[in-house]
């Protein structure tokens, strides 16, 4: 609540003579009209669109073998049937299988994952009117691992992303009843809730890791907690993006439902919004999606704590605008930030979770100060 | 006012012709009841000491348990219900509050509030802290439902509405609420138009929504704000802001908690001012029994869940109704230039040994 600024009836509203009203130095928005608005989104979103386009082309010609662009366009275009357009010069076996089976399916994996988790966390951040809300932060990302990890170690026999998609709803439910305290939660007791649920994930996670250990366990247990797309096959895109598009898909037509709840639970329901129903459609199509992403790449932190955050500033707080443009983001940030984790130290890999996390914690502490609109304690 | 137009260009209408006296409805009923539904309906003044009205009959026990069912016999509320149908020109019958009763935990929140609130009028909603005024709006918004008992808008029942259709017919605004994002202005009035949209495609298209939050930020008188942040407004335009978002909604009833809190006299007084001129059925919780005097038609008194008193302010600002409920001393004396009743407190150094706790 900024200043004493009080318009009475039209018409006598006396205002300070010269210049739009912009009490206590607010910038006045740079142009008023939605089509001004829109047109710089869009200018956003495709700018947004081409670069993870090229950078996802880029980060394919980067690694220990080299490679070029029009290697990988040939490659590319070949196995999508369309050898015509490859240009003439062949692409040798073995370069083609590094494009193809190697790279490709890394990136691809990445801009998925990205892509839904930074989804997940804008989502998360609106149903629970949480700042801090994030699929990694609440636990979930943690709970997925551990169920992927029982698949994956014990053998049990359940298919991964539900095994995954099981753990983070189990771990969201019990983050949320830990943090319910008289019929509300408050953003500080959910990251708490989600803290201890994380701890416990990431140990049970370990545990049985260690239980089951054959080789390089360790090894094992970085990639699951940490996060890693080393492992990305054709498999792996394709579990991540089946989830991202129906999920997406799901998520982007009821958008305009994630806006009412801006104003809190009350307000969501005099607008005609089923408060319950919608919130937990919410919170479980989230878990849905991390627990596809988590199947295929490990608890990657803070992609989707701090993307919303900045891409708000590009779209807007509207959901219509912003979930598009986060999952384009997101997986822009995800390709990127896995392309330095398997060359800073060139030819061992960091798992990208490091990287995700010496950018987002940062971003994290910067939200924790800043406290303006958020209802804390 | 001059942006007036739309749907409360044609409530004004109505409002006017509810001040007519109704005829036809009138023949079939018997004494009392058509007493209070032809009085309801035209807005006429009462003169204090009739005896009929809710306010004045059970003032006097306000605090006895026996006789809380008397405000309910005393409206007869489902002959007015039936009746009331027929009063108000666009077909409209305003609220009805039957006989509401709720518990929480065995904790009772209200019990037993019945009121009418016909089509146009201006409702305050009175009473101390944790008289369960919140809890009622919340009950007439279809937000919380009642234990027992109804509400019925225009002749629908609300607690048998769908929340969309609900949404479209009633808009409350709590009180002291922020978003968690900064919205702007444009952005929180359009959340008014959500219950309009269509379901599955809903959240894209809609360009005539625009249109209509920039009417209700007319009507309102907050145009110009239509590109500011939300967080850069001062309360009485977040007020203002908020309202447009509920007018936005195309509401027929306005639901209002506490909307002057927190706003300086000057942003209080114009923002009541133009609620009334809104026309719409509107009920506003407020804690400043002055306001209430100088802009309701109708006040409901609740205390500790209960209907202590209801008619016009000259009925149910009263002394000892004051006293009864609020503990406090006062004196009534009239407007010098409006004539509404004026509520003067006496502090506890003036006071004598009514109020029990005090020295």
């Amino acid at each position: 609540m900024t200043g004493t600024t009080h318009t009475r009836q039209p018409g006598s509203s006396a205002r300070p003579s010269g210049g739009p009203m912009t009490p206590l130095g607010t910038p006045a928005p740079a142009d008023g009209g939605d089509r001004g608005r829109t047109g710089r989104y869009l200018f956003w979103l495709v700018t947004a669109i081409l670069a993870l386009i090229v950078g996802g082309a880029v980060a394919v010609t980067i690694g220990p073998a080299d490679v070029s662009l029009a290697q990988v366009w040939a490659s590319v275009v070949t196995h999508l049937g369309l050898p015509g357009l490859a240009g003439g010069s062949g692409v040798p076996p073995l370069t083609d299988a590094i494009v193809w089976q190697l790279r490709m399916p890394r990136v691809l994996t990445a801009a998925m994952v990205g892509a839904g988790l930074a989804l997940s966390g804008a989502v998360m951040q609106s149903v629970t009117r949480n700042p801090l809300a994030d699929p990694y932060l609440l636990g979930l990302s943690s709970g997925a691992s551990l169920g992927a990890v029982c698949v994956v170690i014990l053998g049990v026999g359940f298919a991964l992303p539900a095994a995954a998609f099981a753990g983070a709803l189990i771990a969201l439910f019990a983050t949320l009843n830990i943090a319910r305290v008289g019929g509300s939660i408050t953003p500080g007791r959910a990251v708490l809730a989600g803290l201890a649920i994380a701890q416990l994930g990431s140990a049970g996670t370990s545990f049985i890791i260690f239980w089951a250990a054959k080789g390089d366990s360790y090894r094992e247990i970085l990639n699951w907690l940490l996060g890693s797309l080393a492992g990305s096959s054709w498999s792996s895109v394709l579990i991540s993006s089946v989830a991202l598009v129906l999920v997406g898909t799901g998520i982007l037509l009821a958008a305009s439902r994630l806006d009412a709840f801006a104003f809190g639970d009350t307000n969501a329901a005099s607008l005609g919004i089923n408060v319950n129903a919608t919130r937990w459609g919410f919170l479980v199509a989230v878990a849905l999606l991390t627990g596809a992403m988590v199947a295929v790449s490990g608890a990657i932190g803070f992609v989707g704590l701090i993307l919303p955050h900045l891409v708000r500033g590009l779209s807007g707080p509207g959901h219509r605008r912003l979930l598009p443009l986060v999952a384009v983001v997101g997986a822009l940030f995800l390709v990127l930030a896995d392309t330095l984790a398997r060359t800073v130290f060139d030819p061992r890999e960091l798992p990208v979770g490091i990287i995700t996390a010496f950018i987002g914690v940062p971003v994290f502490i910067l939200l924790i100060k800043r406290k303006r609109s958020a209802a804390w304690a | 006012m001059s942006a007036l137009s739309g749907p409360a260009a044609a409530s004004a209408v109505s409002r006017d012709a509810a001040d007519v006296p109704i005829a036809s409805a009138e023949g079939e009923l018997s004494g009392n009841a058509r007493d209070l539904v032809s009085r309801l309906a035209a807005n006429a003044p009462l003169a204090g000491a009739e005896g009929a009205f809710v306010g004045n009959s059970t003032k006097v026990d306000a605090r006895d348990d026996s006789s809380g069912q008397s405000p309910r016999a005393q409206l007869a509320s489902t002959a007015i219900s039936a009746t009331l149908g027929d009063v108000d020109a666009g077909g409209r019958a305003g609220v009805v509050i039957d006989g509401v009763s709720l518990s929480i935990e065995g904790t009772r929140i209200l019990q037993d509030v019945s009121a009418v609130l016909p089509p146009g009028t201006v409702t305050g909603l009175l009473g101390p802290n944790g008289a369960g005024k919140s809890t009622l709006l919340r009950i007439i918004a279809g937000i919380d439902r009642a234990d027992a008992g109804s509400v019925a808008l225009d002749g629908a029942v609300v607690g048998q509405l769908k929340r969309r259709e609900a949404a479209r017919r009633i808009a409350l605004l709590e009180q002291n609420v922020a978003p968690s994002v900064d919205l702007s202005v444009r952005e929180v009035v359009l959340l008014g138009r959500i219950p309009h949209r269509s379901r599955l495609l809903g959240s894209f298209g809609g360009e005539d929504d625009f249109g209509v939050a920039i009417e209700a930020l007319a009507m309102v008188g907050a145009g110009d704000l239509v590109d500011r942040r939300w967080h850069s407004l001062s309360g009485g335009q977040q007020q203002r802001v908020q309202i447009a978002r509920a007018l936005a909604q195309r509401p027929s009833l306005l639901l209002l908690d506490e909307p002057t809190n927190h706003l300086d006299v000057s942003a209080q007084l114009s923002l009541l001012h133009q609620v009334r001129g809104l026309g719409l059925t509107s009920v506003l919780a407020l804690h400043d029994l002055n306001l209430a005097a100088a802009y309701c038609d109708r006040i409901v008194l609740l205390q500790t869940g209960r209907l202590v008193a209801f008619g016009t302010p000259a009925e149910v600002l009263r002394p000892e109704i004051i006293r009864s409920v609020y503990g406090v001393d006062c004196d009534i004396v009239p407007h010098p230039r409006t004539g509404r009743p004026v509520i003067v407190f006496s502090g506890p150094d003036e006071q004598t040994d009514r109020n029990e706790g005090a020295p």
